[in-house]
């Protein structure tokens, strides 16, 4: 019951925070592009650690 | 259910940015974090967020209680300081805002002009907490009435005596009065008053909060808790010798903390310099309560976070 709670608060959270981290299309190109640096090294970070992954 | 009004993202840099009932709310929620802490109790509600914290100053308490706060709540933490990050020097803060807030959840700063914190936060799409302005320390005035509530209670209807100068302390202690309830009687050597205006703004919404005295004894007369801070703030250092001078009858003594209630608590926000602002027998003394005021700091601003990010948790 406990455990249920946590997740649906846990859920609920990660609804409501939903809208910050996909409010990109509003967002000038620039930010864009910068934002993508990280992205696209977190990708890099896992290919050259785990190789490709499922 | 939430009202409208917290449901929206929201910043803190000032302390005029949340409610009472919001600081109720935080009191308590600190008091079970700690209580967490304390057992060795896992709390990790901010798994996978990433705090930004940006250093314009110095800093030892702010970026050790934000940065072990975040870790503890499961989230993890980047740290700018000027020399990665000069906020409005190699980019304009806008830009900067914009860019880092969407890389990170939530961002901490620490600057000199309030403007340039509110600039930041304008152009955010995550929340900013103020980790201190020439202005305002909301932070660290959220961790000493936590403080004074371990100790005494509720801080409402009680008198807090403001030794020093009329620094961003002293400005944030006007605005909880206001906002809380209590009294703050401040004393300041002449030129170094507290700006009113910026402090508790022009509507006059906090009339009878505040009191000034000329004679920082008389100020503790009757106090619940006396507090100082440095004399030279950061940012400062050039009028050092000025200062020294002018400061020199507002150093809390044995003799203020007898004119104030025998049960009066007695905090600074560190670093402290004794023998200059406070005498070592007051700070190092049985009514001093600055160490659970450092520790504090790390358990409010560990519910501060969550609730930014999460909002009123069950």
């Amino acid at each position: 019951m406990k455990c249920n709670a946590v997740a649906r608060q846990r859920q609920q959270t990660v609804s409501a925070q939903a809208h910050v981290r996909n409010a990109d299309v509003k967002q000038p190109q620039a930010a864009g592009r910068s934002q993508n640096r990280m992205h696209v090294q977190k990708a890099l970070m896992e290919y050259l650690l785990l190789g490709r992954v499922a | 259910m939430n009202p409208p009004s917290e449901t929206a993202m929201k910043h803190y840099l000032q302390f005029n940015d949340f409610t009472a009932d919001e600081y109720a709310y935080l009191f308590e929620r600190a008091a079970l974090i700690k209580k967490k802490f304390k057992a060795y109790e896992k709390h990790h509600p901010l798994v996978d967020r990433t705090l930004a914290m940006i250093f314009e100053k110095a800093s030892t308490r702010t970026r050790v209680s934000f940065e072990a706060g975040m870790y503890q709540l499961g989230g993890s933490v980047v740290h700018l300081t000027t020399g990665d990050s000069q906020l409005g020097r190699a980019e304009p803060i806008e830009d900067s805002a914009k860019v880092i807030s969407r890389m990170v959840d939530l961002v901490m700063i620490r600057t000199f002009e309030q403007t340039k914190i509110e600039n930041f936060a304008q152009h955010s799409r995550v929340p900013v907490i103020n980790g201190l302005t020439n202005e305002f320390h909301p932070c660290q005035i959220l961790a000493d009435i936590f403080t004074f509530i371990e100790h005494r209670g509720s801080i409402q209807g009680k008198t807090v005596a403001w030794v020093g100068d009329g620094n961003n302390m002293a400005n944030t202690w006007l605005q909880a009065a206001a906002l809380l309830g209590f009294k703050v009687h401040v004393s300041t050597p002449r030129g170094y008053e507290v700006d009113e205006k910026l402090a508790v703004g022009a509507g006059g919404a906090s009339a009878g909060s505040y009191q000034f005295f000329s004679n920082p004894l008389e100020a503790c007369q009757g106090a619940d808790l006396v507090t100082t801070d440095v004399w030279t703030s950061m940012g400062y250092e050039a009028e050092n010798e000025t200062r020294r001078l002018a400061f020199a009858d507002w150093c809390v003594d044995q003799e203020m903390m007898a004119a104030a209630r025998p049960d009066a608590l007695f905090m600074h926000c560190l670093p402290a310099h004794r023998g200059e602002e406070v005498e070592a027998d007051v700070i190092d003394g049985p009514q001093s309560v600055v160490w659970d005021e450092a520790e504090n700091r790390m358990h409010v601003q560990k519910a501060l976070m969550e609730y930014l990010l999460l909002g009123r948790v069950a």
